[in-house]
């Protein structure tokens, strides 16, 4: 098991983390959940029957796991709200305004679930669609529908953001 | 704004980036309004996609892979020193029976003998036995006797062996000598005689009065 795990872990590790901080954008917490994740597939490992859904396996555990960081995240609404601003300002280099920023992650959290982790898995490099469909075990279609309805969603609720920074 | 009979089109090609129809493209070239607004709608998609990459196309901390390895070794050697829970079960139970033996084998030695066949006396040989069925006295008396040749052996398996140090061994031993030493006083002090003072059982006179038996008469006998 362990040539094996130490293969699965080094392939896969940056998924994992790349999914929590999808979800959490922030990397601190999404190392966290990440290494979290990783244990939790070793100590489960032995379980997995079928080896090769091991991303889908693992893609799963980190999202649910930084879903739930998420939330216990949000009861800090305060600290959460102050954070969100500074931190934007730092990861957005300007390009686009903090309020942007901000907005488009309330809209982000307000996503069901299965758009979001769509939405993120295609936003993710190297992953086609087909990838998606085979990661998640749903059929392309399925990908494709949830990934539009969650960009339209986005779009709704943050197109009154856009036109005024591009404006400035 | 869009115009609304090509709303419903030019939004579903901004989001999906596909080719628009001849048609639509016709309109586009000769409405301003739509144009704008369509530019705009390409425009947002564009930054919600960027802004979502970025999110998730983090580069991954160095630091991530070690911690896991750490924490997985930790784990192994936790799980090398783990029991289970029925083995704390099992082990609790084997406590428990020692435990249990022993305090009734305390119990077993600490009951006094019942009085043994040495404090009876042996029937004369010549008397004859009461009963030569095996329930007489004889019988009972051989039982018991049997029963009373194994009572010390009893009484000396019995006492418990206590780990006891050194210091408390000469300790206990000093008290035993003390004690035997008071009891040894007290029974020099009592006098012989109120030992030997034993009333003989007495029995009262019984009047016995004559009876007097009358001769029967003729015709009286059933």
């Amino acid at each position: 098991m362990c040539r094996e795990w130490e293969t699965l872990l080094g392939e896969n590790a940056p998924l994992a983390f790349r999914v929590a901080r999808g979800v959490l954008r922030n990397d601190a917490d999404a190392e966290d959940v990440a290494q979290e994740t990783l244990l939790r597939a070793y100590q489960r490992f032995e379980r997995l029957r079928d080896r090769t859904r091991f991303r889908s396996w693992l893609v799963r555990i980190s999202f649910r796991l930084a879903l739930d960081r998420l939330r216990a995240v949000k009861r800090r609404q305060q600290r959460e709200a102050q954070w969100v601003f500074e931190n934007a300002r730092t990861e957005s280099g300007g390009a686009t305004g903090s309020e942007f920023q901000y907005h488009l992650q309330r809209a982000l959290d307000e996503l069901p679930e299965k758009q979001r982790l769509v939405l993120l898995l295609a936003a993710m490099d190297g992953h086609t669609l087909e990838e998606v469909s085979v990661l998640l075990g749903v059929p392309l279609g399925t990908v494709k529908s949830r990934l539009f309805f969650a960009k339209r969603e986005l779009a709704e609720k943050l197109r009154c953001f856009v036109n005024p920074i591009e404006k400035r | 704004m869009l115009c609304e009979s090509y709303r419903e089109t030019l939004n579903e090609a901004a989001l999906s980036d596909e080719q628009l129809p001849a048609e639509v493209q016709a309109h586009l070239a000769s409405c301003a309004s739509c144009r704008e607004s369509f530019s705009d709608e390409k425009a947002l998609f564009g930054l919600l996609e960027a802004e979502v990459r970025m999110r998730i196309n983090a580069e991954m901390p160095a630091s991530l892979l070690p911690r896991v390895r750490h924490e997985i070794a930790a784990l192994a050697a936790a799980r090398t020193w783990r029991v289970p829970v029925p083995a704390y079960i099992a082990s609790g139970l084997a406590v428990g029976a020692i435990a249990l033996s022993f305090a009734v084998r305390t119990k077993v030695s600490s009951v006094k003998p019942e009085p043994s066949a040495h404090n009876i006396s042996l029937p004369a040989p010549n008397e004859p036995s009461v009963s030569q069925t095996g329930e007489g006295p004889l019988e009972m008396l051989v039982a018991t006797s049997k029963r009373s040749h194994k009572q010390p052996q009893v009484a000396l398996r019995a006492e418990p062996k206590v780990l006891v140090s050194a210091e408390e061994q000469v300790g206990l031993q000093r008290y035993t000598a003390s004690l035997r030493s008071m009891a040894a006083e007290r029974a020099a002090n009592v006098e012989p005689e109120a030992l030997l003072e034993i009333k003989h059982l007495e029995i009262a006179g019984v009047d016995l009065k004559g009876l007097s038996i009358d001769p029967l008469q003729s015709g009286d006998s059933d």
